[in-house]
């Protein structure tokens, strides 16, 4: 007769889950993210860098926002440790729903109508007028410079 | 009645909120993804619409969903992930690639406030354009920092966003821009999110320099934008 998971169960079965999916394991390299679980435990450890970005912003009194300092010390830890496809994939499922997390602030345009209507014309002219002109710049710009890099290389080559 | 049990359960705007997400994301796929119908316009614009007919002030419904807005807070933390992925692509081209950033995330705040300034905006409008081309979770964040208004910022990058994805491909016919790289790098850097969803569509190497582009964009602006608005005011 099976006699029913004790409390410890649960808690060691927990903390294997935990360490299976932990970024600190090497080998979730070579382990398909076929379970749920293992990328919605991800999710905490983007928290945590987000409160410590909230704290960081805090204690040192920055004007940059938050979030992008928790980004930032997540990218320096990305940097040090092996890559993992669990936390790509937490990373992609948790991105696959930013429009839902937009709604929030975004249904705040509903008390902006008055700004909308009196700056139509300059917002018009902004984000149409000089959205294009940036696009075509930036593209024309960043298609020159990689031209001339790849000029540059080619001389380089016939020299040598 | 419904208004009494909305007031009574703010949990249940939560809850509306979920539905009216789930709609929109059906509602876009059904409509083959016209630009349009874009997930975020119109479970923003249904959302509205619901709190208006059941007469609920924005302050109640956002101390309601508080939580999906911190969410927001953690997406932004997990752009790093694909920023760590793609920043191989930067190192084959880093000179060039590098330049191209600097020079765009000064010209581009500079050129949107500029076309707004010269038609006599104030300044929380200009403020809020500002940030256009970065990722609408870095945007928030800026605006809330600089002193602008958050969902006028959102709305402006969300269609900003739309703008570059629409152009694209006929700016790239018209100026014979052909190589992939400088692409998905100029889409990227003016038209993030949304115009990186679209170049994937062209090609997985212009999707990939597009969404390096973005990121690298939001974090710079995200950082300097700030200490640039209280330097100038």
């Amino acid at each position: 007769m099976k006699s029913p998971p004790t409390i410890v169960d649960t808690i060691k079965r927990a903390a294997t889950l935990i360490y299976d999916a932990s970024w600190m394991f090497d080998a979730a390299d070579d382990v398909k993210p076929t379970s749920t679980m293992k990328f919605i435990l991800y999710i905490p450890l983007f928290i945590v860098f987000q409160l410590i970005g909230n704290w960081l912003k805090v204690f040192w009194d920055l004007p940059i926002p938050g979030a992008t300092i928790g980004m930032s010390l997540l990218l320096l830890l990305l940097f040090i440790i092996p890559s993992n496809k669990n936390l790509t994939a937490s990373a992609q499922k948790l991105l696959l729903h930013l429009p839902l997390f937009f709604i929030p602030a975004g249904v705040g345009i509903m008390n902006y109508t008055d700004v909308l209507k009196q700056d139509s014309l300059a917002l018009f002219a902004s984000v149409f007028g000089a959205t294009i002109l940036c696009f075509i710049s930036a593209a024309l710009f960043t298609q020159r410079l990689l031209k001339s890099e790849d000029d540059a290389d080619k001389i380089c080559e016939s020299k040598t | 009645m419904i208004h009494n049990l909305l007031h009574d359960f703010p949990i249940l705007l939560l809850l509306l909120t979920l539905v009216i997400y789930v709609v929109s994301l059906y509602i876009y796929q059904r409509s083959n993804k016209n630009v349009l119908l874009l997930p975020v316009v119109s479970a923003i614009a249904l959302v509205i619409s619901a709190l208006l007919v059941f007469d609920i002030e924005y302050g109640t419904y956002f101390e309601s969903v508080e939580v999906i807005h911190f969410l927001l807070g953690t997406a932004t933390v997990a752009l790093a992930v694909p920023l760590r992925n793609n920043f191989h692509l930067i190192r084959e081209h880093a000179f060039p690639l590098t330049i191209s950033l600097s020079v765009m995330a000064i010209v581009t705040p500079v050129l949107s406030v500029f076309a707004a300034w010269i038609l006599g905006s104030d300044i929380a409008v200009l403020l809020s354009l500002a940030p256009k081309s970065i990722s609408t979770p870095f945007a928030i964040g800026v605006a809330e920092e600089i002193g602008a208004y958050p969902p006028l910022v959102a709305a402006i990058v969300i269609v900003t966003g739309a703008v570059v994805a629409v152009v694209s491909s006929s700016v790239f016919k018209v100026f014979s821009i052909d190589n992939p790289i400088a692409q998905g790098f100029s889409m990227g850097l003016v038209g993030h999110g949304i115009a990186t969803a679209t170049a994937f569509e062209m090609s997985v190497k212009t999707g990939a320099f597009s969404a390096l582009a973005m990121g690298l964009m939001g974090l710079s602006t995200s950082t300097l934008l700030p200490y640039f608005v209280a330097w100038l005011v």
